[in-house]
């Protein structure tokens, strides 16, 4: 086997590693999102629709209102590593095609290291996140930014793909483990507390007469 | 001092089974949700009063997950220190007990406001049963608990009490309403409502027991309160007791079924709403043959039906309206009191923000049962305290009466001009008198 194709399997592995792994914990939490027993008094669907797309809106949510650059620095890192997986999974099954793609893909991953590093000094500089952060939000933090970083040095030609794929695969090795599996614990949350508030009529938020909804920003 | 020991080991062996439990239910996913961004402090009134780490509700989320992450993640258990996984030993649980129950009402603006979505507020309400499990709720609020259960009300009110109380509001409302017909009726078979009051408007608030009254004799309904359960709060939510919690609400359910009743109607109360109407059915396992309703609800029904002849001009204060978490944010219930006072008030402000975004009095949560909170419990409110102010109203109507004494206490320590009424009074105050039929209709 050559080099290429033994990180080309463990990537693989890793991959497999890391989807099988988070879907037995999804699988694990099966019977907890239950619907409300109770009379709905609106739509549970309908609240998880909002609650995936307008509730997470700067205009609805503080905690993107009330901190702009925390909150655009997250989603450029989530960019970021989206281009990042991109160019990994391309550097596996094309790494001579789609230059120009893997050129725009490059230039996200940058622009989400640069975010990720600023995410990591904020919560080094801020005493209350310092205080509250084990090492596993360093870890997972330095990580992500290997991804990206290695991803990026293969676009400029500085890192060959098998060593991409294998730092790519330790990085999905870790994604269950560690806070990274937020990533798909981030849909169960987020849908079962939408869930529940559609039910209940919170969401979406009703049409008003007079006197808006009032979120200070 | 054996004894002691012995009852330590047993409470945390009870909390041990407890946080087991939680393993694979709805607060664990939220608990594994959190990336401690830190992005949530703004959104809560406890931490924007006292802006201290432990009260960030990312914290206090972490103070609860770690307990989860070192029994059931596969690091937690082989590495804790890397994913700052703790056991849960006995000084672990004391001062769980103040994170959850001292620095949380539950009011769960954070989760609306989460960068992820986190439900905050289940993640604390596990946490809190893991402590009542372990026999360590506050003692206030175990007290109430028990009082509840034992006498079937929060306060003790005996029968007798009550049908004197309902007497006396029965003579004042036909001396002042001029219909004799005007009454509180108890233990009435065959009335359509069963009304269930909070216990402190017979022993403290009797006007707001008899604008009720009124209000349910002008627009004709029938209804009754019962001496065997005429509660509408339910203080087993609160310390998340959950047998005494599902007990509570089928006696209600019993009681209604014993007068005949096909409706329950709440009196102006945030958590008996959400008890009764939302978590109550998922106590007991099945959903309730009789409905649960607001008198919110009822009122704004009965005003678009032209049921309850009204002269707004009689109140022309400025009135704003005070949402209460329970009763809005997790109740759904946001625009029939708006509906309502849209109508009864010449002058209606809003306060901002508003709805589901409004911030928590302080007073949620069970705080007013836990007199070692009662510091923080107080400065907490002075963001209500601020948006009152800046309202300019005379008039607080509160659909909650643990909100209203938290108000009352607040609006005095900040020094504000303001009343603080219920909804049913303001419309009470507004009844045309003159007009009103007089008929009690029967089902």
């Amino acid at each position: 086997m050559s080099p290429d194709s033994a990180s080309r399997a463990l990537l693989g592995a890793a991959a497999l590693w890391a989807a099988g792994a988070l879907a037995f914990q999804a699988w694990r939490f099966r019977g907890a999102v239950r619907r409300e027993i109770a009379e709905p008094r609106g739509s549970a669907l309908a609240g998880a629709v909002y609650g995936f797309t307008a509730a997470m809106s700067p205009a609805r949510k503080e905690s993107a209102s009330r901190h702009p650059l925390a909150f655009g620095a997250g989603i450029l890192l989530h960019l970021g590593v989206a281009a990042s997986l991109s160019i990994v999974f391309l550097s596996a099954v094309a790494p001579e095609g789609w230059p120009r793609l893997g050129a725009a893909l490059a230039g996200v991953s940058a622009v989400g290291l640069a975010a990720c590093v600023g995410l990591l000094v904020r919560r080094l500089a801020t005493a209350p996140l310092r205080e509250m952060s084990p090492p596993d939000d360093y870890i997972s933090n330095l990580a992500v930014a290997l991804l990206l970083a290695s991803s990026l040095a293969f676009r400029l030609d500085v890192l060959p793909a098998a060593a991409l794929q294998l730092l790519a695969a330790l990085v999905l090795l870790y994604v269950p483990v560690g806070k990274l599996r937020h990533g798909m614990f981030f849909f169960l949350a987020r849908g079962d507390l939408s869930l529940r508030l559609g039910a209940r009529g919170v969401y979406p938020p009703a049409a008003r007469k007079g006197g808006g909804r009032g979120v200070r920003r | 001092m054996a004894s002691d020991a012995e009852a330590r080991a047993r409470a945390l062996s009870s909390a041990l089974a407890a946080l087991d439990a939680e393993a694979g239910r709805q607060a664990a996913i939220h608990m594994s949700a959190c990336v401690r961004c830190g992005l949530c402090g703004q959104s809560c009134h406890i931490y924007r009063s006292e802006p201290t780490p432990a009260n960030l509700p990312a914290s206090k989320v972490e103070a609860v997950a770690s307990f989860h992450r070192r029994r059931h993640t596969f690091l937690g258990r082989h590495a804790p220190r890397l994913v700052g996984a703790r056991d849960l030993g006995p000084r672990e649980l004391e001062s769980l007990v103040e994170t959850v129950f001292g620095r949380c009402t539950g009011c769960g603006r954070c989760s609306l406001h989460c960068s992820i979505g986190l439900d905050v507020s289940a993640i604390i309400r596990a946490a809190r049963r893991v402590l009542t499990k372990a026999g360590l709720t506050p003692d206030g609020l175990r007290r109430t608990v028990r009082t509840q259960i034992e006498t079937g009300n929060q306060m003790a009110v005996t029968p007798e009490e009550l049908r004197e109380t309902a007497a006396w509001i029965s003579d004042e409302l036909a001396g002042e309403t001029g219909h004799e017909g005007a009454r509180v009726p108890v233990d009435e078979a065959g009335s359509r409502v069963l009304y269930l009051v909070n216990p402190r408007e017979i022993k403290f608030f009797p006007l707001s027991l008899q604008a009720a009254a009124g209000v349910f004799y002008a627009a004709g309904e029938s209804w009754t309160l019962s001496t065997r359960t005429c509660d509408v709060t339910n203080y087993g939510f609160y310390a998340v007791d959950d047998s005494a919690a599902a007990e509570l609400t089928r006696r209600v359910l019993e009681e209604a079924d014993r007068l005949g009743a096909s409706e329950v109607v709440l009196s102006e109360c945030g958590h008996g709403f959400r008890s009764f109407r939302w978590e109550g059915p998922g106590w007991l396992g099945e959903r309730p043959r009789i409905p649960f309703r607001s008198v919110l609800e009822r009122m704004d029904a009965w005003l678009a039906e032209d049921r309850i002849p009204i002269d707004p001009a009689r109140n022309a204060a400025v009135t704003t309206l005070h949402d209460p978490c329970n009763l809005v944010r997790w109740g759904g219930i946001s625009e029939p009191q708006r509906n309502v006072l849209r109508k009864i008030c010449a002058r209606f402000v809003e306060m901002t923000p508003n709805r589901a975004d409004n911030f928590c009095c302080g007073g949620g949560g069970g705080m007013l049962s836990m007199e070692e909170f009662g510091e923080r419990r107080v400065r907490s409110g002075s963001i209500k305290a601020e948006q009152i102010r800046a309202t300019g109203a005379r008039v607080v109507a509160c659909p909650c009466h643990n909100c209203a004494d938290q108000l009352l206490e607040i609006t005095r320590v900040h020094g504000l001009d303001v009343e603080i009424r219920a909804v049913v009074e303001i419309l009470y105050d507004v009844i045309d008198w003159r007009r009103v039929r007089g008929q009690t209709l029967r089902s």
